[in-house]
C-alpha cells in the first residue's frame, strides 16, 4: 500500500555566523505499510516524525530516495497530480481537528467528497451516514442536530469524532494521523483511537499514527520509533 | 467543475461577509466618484464651451474700410459656415447705441446706457430643428403647441403667424422662446438646455435648417437683467424702446443740432444672456443693415457646424483674396481651452488616486481574509485542492468584487445625478443638465472599464497567489 525506499531529508539551516548549515531530519527512512496495518511512529521532538507524515502524505517533498502509493511513484507526479492523489488515496486527521468554523458537521465532512466530483446531495447523505459511525449510543439521539452543528457548538471529542469521519468518508487506502489524541483528555483520548482503530478495520486501510503517548503508540501492531533520522522497530 | 461546486459550497461562508460588503460599498463610492467626476467634467468642459462658442463667433473677419456686402455673400459660399454675423463694434466701443426712451409699457425713467447692438439671424418655423449631437428628427409641432398653449394665445406671437418663435445667432445658438410668467423669456440655447433635452426626449424632431428666410424688422430682444437695470422694471413683451445713434454713424453726414437718430425697436422677448452677454441687444441682420452704413461695418463674426473644420474655412477665406485680419477663437481664446484640456488631466489623476486607495482596500481585505483563512485554505489542500483552484477561487472573488462594484457604481452614480434637482442650485443644476449621458457607452468608457478591471485583478492577483502557495505542512502544524 505505502512503500518508503531510503527516504532523505533535509533542511538548510543559518547559523549565528550566516554560514548555510545542512540540517539533515531523515538520513535514509524506509517503510513498508499493508492494507489494514495500523503503525505507530513515536519519537522525540524535532525527530522528523511530523516531516516523515508530511511526506507520507504528500504536502511535503524529500531529497532523495523512493516513495510509492498503491504501485504508483509518487516523486514523478506534479502539484495537481498529488492534489489528486491525496483526495483519493489518502484521509488526515491532525491534532488540531482542523473543522472550518462556518460550515457545520455535514458540510466540513462533505468537502472531500465534493472534490472528488460527487453531486452535492449525495456527498451530505453519505456525510451523513458517516457521522453516525462515529456516534456514541447517547449521541444518536440527537444526531440531526449534531449534524447541523458548527463545530464551536460541539465538544472537543465530538469535534475530533466528525475529524475522523472526514478523513474516513472518501474511504482513503492510508490513514494519517498526526498526534490524533493530542488535544483530548484520557479518556476522551482512549475513546477516540478505539473508534480509529474501528474504523480502520471497518474500511480496510492502513493507519499511521505519530504519536507521543505511548499508550496510544503501543496499541498499533507495528510499533516503530524515529531516532537520528532513522525509523526502525521500537522494542 | 468540482472546484467551482466546492467554491459555490463554502465561498459564502469563509469570505467575510462584512469586508465583502465594505470592500464593495468602498469600490461603488469610488467608481461612482470617478463616473460623476467624468460627466460633470465633461459636462462642465461643453456647458464652458458652448458658453464660449455660444455667442463668441469661431471666426472674427476684421472688414473696416472694405465692402462687407459682398464680403459677406463671398463667405456665405462656403459650406462649412453656419452662420455670419455683421457687427458694428464702434457703436460698443464708442457708445454710440444707446437706449434712451420707452414708448409703451410699464418702464418709468429710463436712463441712457451703453449698449452693444448685434444682429442676429431670426427665425421663425413650423417645421424647425434641434441640432443636438448631429441629430435630426421631426418636429410634432401640435404637440408643441398643446404644449406650450399660453405661449399660443399671446398677442405677441399671432403678429408671427402662431410660430414657436426661436432665435438662432449666426453662432450655432439657438435661442429658444419660453413663457415664464407673463414675460417672453427667449433664452440662449446654452441655458435651456433642459428645455431642448425635453424636446429632444418627447418630441419627433425633423430638420429643414434651409427655411431661414423670415425676417423681422425692428424688434430687439433684451438680457432681463440689462432691461431692469435700465428701465428698473422688468419689460413687457411689445414695448416699444428707443435707441439713438449718434449721427455720426449716418454715413458721416452731421445732422442739424447736433441730433442723434432714433430708431424704435419692439421688445421681442427677454433673454437670460448671462454675465458675459447681458450688454448685448440684439436684434435681426436686416434691421443692423438698415442702421448701420456700408463704411461703418468693421466686423463679420463667422459660425461653424464643425470646429474641426475651423483650419479649413479659414483657408478658403484666406483664398478669397480680400485685405483683412483673421483671428479665430483658437487664438482668442487658447488659454481658456489649454485650461480646459488640463482638467481631463486633473481628472485622471483623481481617478487614479481613488482607484489606488479601492485597490489597496480590496488588497488588504483579501490579505486579511486569506491570513484568517489560512488554516482553511492549507486544510483544503490537503484533502485535493490544488493550488490552481485557490488562485482561481480569490481570482473570481476579485472579479466579483469588480463586476458588482461596477454594476453598483453605475446605479449609484445615476441616482446621485438623478438627485440633482433636490440641489436648490440654478448653476449646479444648469451645469448637471449638461450631462451627456452617452459617453457612458463610449469606447473611452469602455477602456476605463477594462482598466478597472485590470487594476481590480492586479490587487487581487498577489494575494490570491499567496494564498495558493501556502504550505500545508507548516500551517497545519502551526497550534
Amino acid at each position: 500500500m505505502l512503500k518508503l525506499i531510503n527516504i532523505k531529508k533535509s533542511y538548510q539551516e543559518n547559523n549565528i555566523s550566516s554560514h548555510k548549515r545542512e540540517f539533515n531530519v531523515l538520513s535514509g527512512v524506509n517503510l513498508s505499510v499493508k492494507k489494514g496495518d495500523i503503525t505507530s511512529i513515536v519519537g522525540s521532538s524535532g525527530s522528523g516524525k511530523s516531516t516523515i507524515l508530511n511526506i507520507m502524505g504528500l504536502l511535503d517533498n524529500f531529497n532523495s530516495g523512493k516513495m510509492l502509493i498503491d504501485g504508483n511513484e509518487t516523486s514523478s507526479l506534479n502539484t495537481s497530480e498529488k492534489s489528486k492523489f491525496r483526495n483519493k488515496y489518502l484521509g488526515f486527521v491532525f491534532q488540531a481537528n482542523h473543522l472550518i468554523p462556518e460550515l457545520t458537521a455535514i458540510q466540513n465532512i462533505s468537502i472531500p467528497l465534493l472534490i472528488s466530483n460527487i453531486p452535492k446531495k449525495e456527498a451530505e447523505n453519505r456525510a451523513k451516514e458517516t457521522i453516525l459511525k462515529v456516534l456514541n449510543k447517547e449521541e444518536y439521539k440527537y444526531s440531526e442536530r449534531i449534524f447541523n452543528a458548527r463545530p464551536s457548538k460541539l465538544s472537543g471529542g465530538q469535534c475530533q469524532r466528525i475529524s475522523l469521519a472526514r478523513a474516513i468518508v472518501n474511504h482513503p487506502k492510508i490513514i494519517l494521523a498526526d498526534e490524533p489524541t493530542g488535544a483530548l483528555d484520557k479518556k476522551t483520548s482512549s475513546k477516540v483511537m478505539d473508534l480509529l482503530f474501528d474504523l480502520n478495520t471497518q474500511i480496510g486501510s492502513a493507519l499511521i499514527i505519530v504519536t507521543h503517548a505511548m499508550d496510544v503508540a503501543d496499541s498499533a501492531t507495528n510499533k516503530l520509533i524515529l531516532e537520528n533520522g532513522i525509523l526502525s522497530e521500537r522494542k | 467543475m468540482n472546484n467551482i461546486l466546492l467554491w459555490r459550497y463554502i465561498s459564502f461562508k469563509i469570505i467575510n461577509i462584512q469586508y465583502t460588503i465594505s470592500i464593495l460599498i468602498g469600490f461603488s463610492i469610488g467608481i461612482s466618484s470617478i463616473i460623476i467626476v467624468s460627466l460633470l467634467l465633461n459636462a462642465y468642459i461643453s456647458f464652458t464651451e458652448n458658453k464660449l462658442l455660444g455667442i463668441t463667433p469661431n471666426i472674427t473677419l476684421d472688414v473696416s474700410d472694405l465692402d462687407y456686402q459682398s464680403i459677406e455673400d463671398e463667405i456665405t459660399e462656403i459650406s462649412n459656415i453656419s452662420g455670419i454675423n455683421i457687427v458694428n463694434k464702434a457703436i460698443y466701443i464708442q457708445g454710440n447705441a444707446i437706449i434712451g426712451g420707452v414708448i409703451s409699457g410699464s418702464a418709468k425713467n429710463p436712463s441712457d446706457t451703453d449698449v452693444f447692438i448685434k444682429g442676429v439671424e431670426i427665425l421663425s418655423f413650423k417645421e424647425k430643428y434641434i441640432n443636438k449631437k448631429n441629430i435630426l428628427t421631426t418636429i410634432n409641432y401640435e404637440q408643441i403647441k398643446s404644449d406650450y398653449s399660453d405661449i399660443f394665445s399671446d398677442n405677441f406671437l399671432n403678429e408671427f403667424n402662431n410660430d414657436i418663435i426661436l432665435l438662432r445667432s449666426k453662432y450655432n445658438t439657438l435661442l429658444e422662446n419660453k413663457f415664464i410668467d407673463k414675460y417672453h423669456l427667449i433664452l440662449d440655447r446654452t441655458v435651456t438646455q433642459s428645455l431642448a433635452v425635453d424636446f429632444e426626449k418627447n418630441i419627433p424632431i425633423t430638420s429643414n435648417i434651409s427655411s431661414l428666410s423670415y425676417k423681422i424688422n425692428n424688434r430687439v430682444i433684451i438680457d432681463r437683467k440689462l432691461a431692469t437695470r435700465l428701465f428698473y422694471a422688468p419689460l413687457n413683451s411689445g414695448d416699444e424702446i428707443v435707441i439713438k445713434f449718434n449721427n455720426l454713424f449716418q454715413n458721416n453726414k452731421k445732422l442739424p443740432f447736433d441730433r442723434n437718430i432714433s430708431h424704435v425697436f419692439k421688445t421681442a422677448g427677454l433673454i437670460n444672456a448671462e454675465k458675459e452677454n447681458n450688454g448685448i441687444i440684439l436684434t435681426s441682420i436686416s434691421s443692423i443693415k438698415k442702421i448701420f452704413p456700408n463704411s461703418k461695418v468693421n466686423v463679420i463674426e463667422i459660425s461653424i457646424y464643425n470646429q474641426y473644420d475651423l483650419d479649413v474655412v479659414v483657408n478658403k477665406i484666406k483664398q478669397l483674396n480680400y485685405k483683412f485680419k483673421i483671428s479665430t477663437w483658437k487664438e482668442d481664446r487658447s488659454g481658456i481651452f489649454a485650461i480646459l484640456s488640463s482638467l481631463d488631466l486633473l481628472v485622471f489623476i483623481v481617478s487614479v488616486l481613488i482607484l489606488s486607495i479601492t485597490s489597496f482596500s480590496l488588497y488588504s481585505t483579501l490579505h486579511i481574509t486569506i491570513s484568517e483563512q489560512r488554516k482553511t485554505i492549507c486544510f483544503l489542500k490537503s484533502v485535493g485542492v490544488n493550488n490552481k483552484s485557490i488562485l482561481f477561487w480569490f481570482l473570481g472573488y476579485g472579479l466579483f468584487i469588480s463586476i458588482v462594484s461596477i454594476l453598483l457604481s453605475i446605479l449609484l452614480s445615476l441616482l446621485i445625478i438623478n438627485s440633482s434637482s433636490l440641489i436648490n442650485n440654478d448653476a449646479i443644476l444648469d451645469l448637471f443638465s449638461h450631462i451627456n449621458y452617452s459617453i457612458l457607452y463610449s469606447k473611452e468608457t469602455f477602456l476605463k472599464i477594462l482598466f478597472i478591471v485590470f487594476i481590480i485583478i492586479v490587487s487581487t492577483i498577489i494575494p490570491s497567489y499567496k494564498a495558493s502557495t501556502l504550505n500545508p505542512a507548516t500551517a497545519l502544524k502551526e497550534d
